[in-house]
């Protein structure tokens, strides 16, 4: 479409955060830059669900299984000797990719409130595999020595090195996620959303659409679990817990569906507001609940579509 | 007739529980030819599409399009084919603009679908297709219009325009007037004869003028069930056609 380009809100506030995000280490505060590598991994995990969930209208309640399943990759790895990352992040990757596409397979064949149950009950298989595991800690979790290494380019085991590195992933995801949604593919991911019974009359083998797509949100999933294992140094079952989806649903809707950056948005704010709120009672999701409550009812689009202001969100 | 029919219906039998809404059709599309297909509430002229288009399975029965037989085969796959279906109850992208809409009809048959990264606007040959057909059906002007925002009749008009996009040799119209003022039905019997030279319809409809305005041919589909079938006049001066599905006297006075 033919639109005046001209920077609105949306725009400002991303160079904003974006500014914000590339200074943070510059401050010197270990705990501010620890935060933020993990805000900025939320953010990944939270984009890669609005790519199912905001285009491709699949409401996923088992995201958490494939985060937890690229954290579990690199500790199962580490374990066995294995601590090159150029090892350890594409078999984390490629790992929850092959069992998405198995949970896709069956999942996608029902919709609605059954296509949400059916990736619950997946995810909490896999967190209750995970949690009888002994060999790789069971309930308790198991530790990560230390980082992965990426021989010759950066040292991780820095946190700020680390830091930027996120922020690099994070921004390339984002890029290749922005193209992704405008390409064909994504066109035709957004019209199964749109109205699915409309193109498989158009002659979309609707079906293999949606596999692909839940397929790559997997994918990228498993990458942010394979950087938050090495954030935390401390793998457990927890990561795939359904309450763990839960946020990253909450992530996405509070940021704005269908907006990628949006999401990203309803990281920082979510995770922000736990560490500001915790400060002052250990019930802040007392606090947190009614915000939650207040943008859902008067922000329809979330975060973004506050910032879109009345203009149409594209 | 010396050619092969485009598509050949035998003996399509279709029942929802006790109810039989084919009973046992036998029908055939001559390439080239609008075929209209007219009967009262319930004669079972949506289901027949939606047999034709591969969205119900017949419980017996065949359908042929092209020499091949289809009966099994999935909505997608017809469509591929070459068989393109317009919808009665308006069914379209109401989010995307009405560009985006007929786009993605042409993209369905136009190369495969799994490319991630050039932007889907800047494909020449699906835009400028996509504004011929809009050009068409008479909504060139309104290609940037969010097809949500379209009047009515513009909404049909781009029902028909989507179903055209996927390039079909044989295109199924449930009621493209559906819902239409008399200008609004005026526009699309001149949009529909406008595509009479290089298509071949199915068309389902209500609005008598449109159809004696445009069929060749006309069947007429009672509880399930072919009553009559032939040329526009022949129908017209069918009684039986007049008892069953017109109803009554005065209505056919019109006509007559």
């Amino acid at each position: 479409m033919a639109k005046k380009r001209y920077p609105d809100l949306r725009q400002i506030v991303l160079l904003v955060v974006l500014a914000a995000f590339l200074t943070v280490p510059l401050f010197g505060e270990l705990f501010y830059t620890r935060l933020f590598t993990r805000i900025m991994i939320y953010a990944i995990v939270a984009l890669s669900l609005d790519l199912i969930l905001g285009y491709g209208g699949m409401v996923s309640f088992g995201h958490a299984a494939f985060f937890g399943l690229g954290a579990y990759t690199v500790g199962i790895l580490a374990q066995h000797g294995v601590q090159t990352a150029f090892v350890a992040w594409p078999a984390a990757i490629v790992g929850s990719a092959l069992v998405a596409v198995v949970i896709g397979a069956i999942s996608l064949r029902t919709s609605g409130v059954y296509f949400i149950m059916i990736t619950l009950a997946f995810a909490q298989m896999l967190y209750y595999f995970f949690f009888s595991l002994e060999e790789y800690g069971g309930s308790d979790g198991m530790p990560l020595v230390s980082r992965n290494t990426v021989a010759g380019l950066i040292d991780p085991g820095d946190h700020n090195s680390f830091y930027y590195l996120v922020l690099v992933i994070m921004l390339l995801t984002l890029l290749v996620s922005r193209r992704m949604v405008q390409s064909r593919f994504g066109m035709v991911i957004q019209g199964v959303r749109e109205n699915e019974r409309r193109m498989r009359a158009l002659g979309f083998a609707t079906f293999r659409y949606k596999l692909v797509c839940f397929v790559i949100s997997a994918a990228i999933a498993g990458f942010a679990g394979a950087l938050i294992a090495n954030q935390t140094l401390y793998i457990s079952p927890a990561f795939m817990h359904w309450t763990r989806s839960g946020d990253i649903l909450v992530m996405v809707i509070l940021g704005g569906l269908g907006s990628l950056f949006g999401p990203m948005l309803g990281a920082l704010f979510l995770l922000l507001a736990e560490e500001v709120l915790a400060g002052f009672t250990e019930h802040w999701m007392i606090l947190l609940g009614p915000l939650l409550i207040i943008v859902v009812v008067f922000a329809r689009r979330g975060i973004y579509g506050l910032l879109a202001g009345a203009k149409d969100v594209d | 007739m010396l050619t092969e029919p485009l598509l050949e219906i035998r003996q399509l039998v279709k029942s929802f529980g006790a109810m039989m809404v084919s009973a046992g059709i036998d029908l055939s599309i001559e390439p080239g030819e609008i075929h209209a297909v007219i009967g009262p509430n319930g004669a079972g002229k949506t289901t027949l599409i939606a047999q034709l288009a591969g969205e119900l399975r017949p419980d017996s029965g065949t359908i042929t399009f092209l020499g091949k037989d289809i009966t099994r085969l999935p909505m997608h796959v017809r469509s591929n084919l070459g068989i393109a279906r317009s919808f009665q109850i308006t069914s379209i992208f109401p989010g995307f603009s009405v560009m985006e809409n007929v786009a993605l009809a042409l993209q369905a048959n136009n190369g495969h679908n799994f490319r991630f990264w050039r932007d889907a606007r800047k494909y020449p040959i699906i835009r400028r297709s996509a504004l011929e057909v809009l050009e068409r059906v008479g909504l060139a002007d309104r290609a940037h219009v969010i097809a949500g925002n379209l009047s009515h009749g513009e909404q049909r008009q781009l029902e028909v325009a989507m179903a055209l996009g996927t390039r079909p040799k044989l295109l199924l119209l449930d009621e493209p007037t559906a819902g239409m003022g008399a200008e609004e039905s005026e526009r699309m019997v001149s949009v529909l004869r406008g595509l009479k030279r290089e298509h071949t319809l199915v068309l389902v409809e209500h609005d008598m003028d449109a159809v004696f305005a445009l069929a060749d041919r006309v069947t007429v589909l009672v509880y399930g069930r072919v009553i009559a079938g032939g040329t526009v006049d022949r129908i017209r001066a069918n009684p039986e056609v007049r008892e069953a599905y017109l109803g009554y006297e005065e209505a056919l006075s019109i006509y007559a």
